[in-house]
C-alpha cells in the first residue's frame, strides 16, 4: 500500500467522498484501455483538492466517477455516505441535482438562454420558481460579479471569463456539498485564470463545500489545500 | 478570449416566463430559440420545419388526388349502366312494381331505384329507316339519379326534354342514329315496334346524347315509361327491370346480394362487376396500387420530417448531456425532447394546413391532371381533401417527429454525459 493510499484510508473515516478499489476502462479503436486501476481516494468536508497528471492519465474519468456521470467497472464509490453503485439513474440525477456542482473547461452553457436563465435551470430543477427563482439567480450571478446588464446576455455575447463565471454561478446556486471542476481555467488568460480561482476559493471560505479541481496548472494546484498526482500506479499525494 | 457577439436586447418578460413556465415547455422553446443564434442551427431548424411542411403538403396533395380519382371513378363507374339491375326470371314483366321499389329502397346502401321497360324498335323518317334499336322507357326523374346520362345530353336535362313536347312518343336518341337518319332535335319521326303484332306511333326527337360508346350511340333511345307502354300495347302498368344506384359502386355486389335476399327467389339482382369482371378487377388493382403508393409516401414523408428533427437533436447532444449533468432526469429530458419534435412538426404541419386546401382548390380549378381531348366525363382528376385524411396527415406529421425523437433519446439511460462532454 502506497503512502497516498494509507492517507486516504485515514481520511475516509469522516470522508465526504470515498473511492475503494475503483477501476475503469474504455474501448478505443477495438482495444480496451484501462484508465483507472484499483484506485483509492477520499475527501473530507471543507477540502480543496487539486488533482494533477499528464494528459490521458484519467483525471477527468476520476472526476466523472465522483460526479456519477459515469459508472466504474469495479470498486465502490461513496459520496456523502451514499453508495453510488446501488443508485438508479433517476436517483443519481436527483443526487447530482441536490448535492453536486460541475464546472467544466468549456462553460457548457445552453446557447439559447441568457446567463440568468442558465442559472435558473438548476433552481427550476429543484422546484424553485417565479420571483423566488429570479431573485436567487440574480443574487448568484452578482456573487460572481456579473452585472445585471451581462446577466441578460446570451453566452455568445459574453467573454470566456464571463461565461465561466456564469458556469460557476450555475454550479453553486443550489449550494452543493461537492463542487467538481474540470480544468476550470483551461480556456482562460492569466487575469481571468486568477479571478476564477479567487472566486472558487472565496466560495469555499463561506461554506463546507468540498472542491475537487482537475488541473494541469501548477499555479492553480498551489492554491489548494491538498494536491494529488494521478499516475499509472494510482493517486499520490504531493502536498 | 472568445469572439464576443454584439449583444441583442433580451426582454425581461422572456426571463420571467422562463422562470415561471413549466420546464418541459421552457426548455424546448429555448432549444429552438438557441438555434436561431448560429447559422448552422438556424439552417437545421428552418430545414426541419420546411421538410415537415413539404412532406405534409406532399401527403395532402397525394391523398387529395387519390380521393378525387376515387370519387370520380365511383360517380361514373357504370356510365349509362346502373350499379345493380333487378329483373324477374329472364326479363319477365313485373307488374305492381311500386311495392318492389319500396322493398329495394329499404335495402341498406341503396340510393335510388329507377324502373324501366325495354323494347325493340325502329325509327322511320320519310322512306328512311334506322337499324333496330332498343327503346328504354324510363321515369326521367329517377333515371338521372340512377345512371350518368345527364352529362352526355345536348340539353343536359332529361326530365325537361322528355316532357317538353306534346306528342305520343318523345325520343332521346344516340348521336349515331341521328347522323345516320340525318335528323336532329325537333324532327318528327315514326317509331315502329316490330314483331308478330307490329305497331307504329308518331314520335319526336327531343334530345340527342353522345357517350362515345358506339354500341350505345347507334342503338339506344329513351322515352317515357308511359310512351313505351303505349308502343308495347300494354294495358297494365308493368316494367321488365329496375336500375339501382348503390352508395358505393365498389361494394355494390354486397348490396346486390342483400337485395336478392330481400326480394326472394323470383327476382335476381346483378351488380355491374358481374357484368364487367375485368373492369372491376382493373379498378381493384389500381386502387390497391394507389393505396400502396400512399402508404409508401406516408412512410417516406414521416421519415423525412422525423430525420430532420433528429438532426436538430443531434446538434443538441452537448446541451442534453449538460442538462443530465445538472440533474434533469432522463424521463423529463425525453419528454422535453419530444416537445421539441412536436413544436417543429407543428410549425411545418400548420403551414401545410394553411397552404394545402387552397392549393388543392387551385389544382382542381385549373384541372392540372387532365387527359388531352378526352370524350369521357372522367377527363380530369379533382383534388378533394377530406377532413379525416387531413386530420390523419397533420396528426402523424406532428406526432411522428415527437415520438421518434422521444424514442431515439430513449437510451438516455445508457447515455453517459461524460462521454459527450469529453468527446465533443
Amino acid at each position: 500500500m502506497s503512502y497516498g493510499q494509507q492517507t486516504f484510508y485515514a481520511m475516509n473515516k469522516h470522508a465526504t467522498i470515498s473511492l475503494k478499489h475503483v477501476s475503469k476502462s474504455y474501448w478505443s479503436g477495438g482495444t480496451e484501455v484501462e484508465v483507472l486501476s484499483d484506485l483509492e481516494f477520499g475527501a473530507a468536508k471543507n477540502d480543496v483538492i487539486a488533482i494533477k497528471g499528464v494528459s490521458g492519465c484519467g483525471k477527468t474519468t476520476l472526476l466523472n466517477l465522483i460526479g456519477c456521470l459515469d459508472r466504474p467497472d469495479a470498486g465502490e464509490i461513496f459520496v456523502n455516505g451514499i453508495d453510488l453503485s446501488s443508485q438508479s439513474n433517476r436517483q443519481l440525477a436527483e443526487f447530482r441535482r441536490n448535492s453536486l456542482g460541475f464546472v467544466f473547461q468549456r462553460s457548457n452553457l445552453l446557447a439559447g438562454l441568457t446567463a440568468l436563465e442558465n442559472v435558473l435551470i438548476p433552481l427550476r430543477l429543484t422546484g424553485v420558481t417565479g420571483a423566488d427563482a429570479l431573485g436567487k439567480a440574480t443574487a448568484g450571478l452578482a456573487q460572481v460579479s456579473l452585472t445585471e446588464k451581462l446577466q441578460r446576455r446570451r453566452p455568445s455575447e459574453l467573454s470566456a471569463g464571463e461565461m465561466q463565471r456564469v458556469a460557476i454561478a450555475r454550479a453553486i446556486i443550489n449550494r452543493p456539498s461537492i463542487l467538481l471542476a474540470d480544468e476550470p481555467t483551461g480556456n482562460l488568460d492569466g487575469a481571468n485564470k486568477i479571478a476564477i480561482m479567487n472566486l472558487l476559493l472565496k466560495l469555499h471560505e463561506s461554506g463546507e463545500t468540498v472542491i475537487v479541481i482537475v488541473t494541469h496548472d501548477d499555479a492553480i494546484a498551489e492554491r489548494c489545500n491538498t494536491v494529488y498526482e494521478l499516475r499509472a500506479r494510482g493517486l499520490e499525494q504531493c502536498r | 478570449m472568445n469572439a464576443v457577439n454584439p449583444p441583442r436586447p433580451i426582454r425581461r418578460s422572456q426571463t420571467v416566463l422562463f422562470s415561471s413556465a413549466p420546464l418541459w415547455l421552457a426548455l424546448p422553446l429555448s432549444f429552438l430559440k438557441g438555434e436561431r443564434r448560429s447559422r448552422l442551427g438556424k439552417f437545421f431548424t428552418a430545414a426541419t420545419a420546411l421538410s415537415t411542411f413539404v412532406s405534409t403538403m406532399m401527403l395532402l396533395l397525394a391523398f387529395a388526388g387519390s380521393n378525387g380519382a376515387s370519387t370520380e371513378l365511383r360517380s361514373i363507374i357504370a356510365g349509362l349502366d346502373s350499379h345493380i339491375l333487378v329483373f324477374r326470371g329472364k326479363s319477365e314483366l313485373m307488374c305492381g312494381y311500386v311495392e318492389l321499389i319500396s322493398t329495394i329502397e329499404n335495402v341498406p346502401s341503396v340510393v335510388r331505384v329507377a324502373p324501366y321497360l325495354w323494347l325493340d324498335a325502329q325509327l322511320q323518317v320519310g322512306d328512311q329507316a334506322s337499324e333496330p334499336i332498343t327503346l328504354k322507357g324510363i321515369v326521367a326523374e329517377r333515371e338521372i339519379q340512377t345512371t350518368s346520362i345527364t352529362p352526355y345530353l345536348k340539353s343536359g336535362n332529361l326530365p325537361q326534354a322528355l316532357s317538353s313536347v306534346d306528342t305520343d312518343i318523345p325520343l332521346v336518341i344516340g348521336k349515331t342514329i341521328a347522323d345516320e337518319l340525318g335528323i336532329s332535335t325537333g324532327t318528327s319521326v315514326t317509331i315502329v315496334k316490330p314483331g308478330l303484332s307490329p305497331r307504329a306511333l308518331p314520335g319526336k326527337i327531343v334530345d340527342i346524347f353522345e357517350t362515345g360508346v358506339p354500341a350505345r350511340d347507334s342503338a339506344l333511345a329513351y322515352t317515357t315509361l308511359a310512351a313505351a307502354r303505349k308502343l308495347h300495347g300494354m294495358e297494365q302498368d308493368c316494367i321488365n327491370g329496375m336500375a339501382v344506384k348503390s352508395r358505393d359502386p365498389l361494394t355494390s355486389h354486397t348490396t346486390a346480394r342483400a337485395m336478392s335476399t330481400a326480394l326472394g327467389n323470383s327476382y335476381s339482382a346483378k351488380d355491374w362487376s358481374e357484368t364487367y369482371p375485368n373492369y372491376r378487377a382493373g379498378i381493384d388493382l389500381l386502387k390497391r396500387c394507389i393505396d400502396m403508393l400512399n402508404v409508401m409516401l406516408f412512410a417516406m414523408a414521416t421519415a423525412f420530417s422525423t430525420g430532420a428533427v433528429l438532426l436538430v437533436l443531434q446538434q443538441k447532444r452537448r446541451e442534453i448531456a449538460m442538462l443530465l449533468t445538472l440533474g434533469m432526469t432522463p424521463a423529463s429530458l425525453r419528454f422535453a425532447v419530444g416537445i421539441v419534435g412536436t413544436l417543429l412538426g407543428f410549425v411545418g404541419a400548420l403551414g401545410a394546413l394553411v397552404c394545402g386546401p387552397p392549393l388543392c382548390a387551385l389544382l382542381t380549378q385549373h384541372q392540372v391532371i387532365r387527359l388531352p381531348e378526352a370524350q369521357a366525363t372522367i377527363a380530369y382528376i379533382p383534388f378533394l381533401l377530406t377532413t379525416r385524411d387531413t386530420a390523419l396527415i397533420i396528426g402523424v406529421q406532428i406526432l411522428a417527429p415527437a415520438v421518434f425523437g422521444w424514442w431515439v433519446v430513449g437510451d438516455l439511460n445508457e447515455l453517459r454525459p461524460a462521454d459527450i462532454l469529453r468527446d465533443e
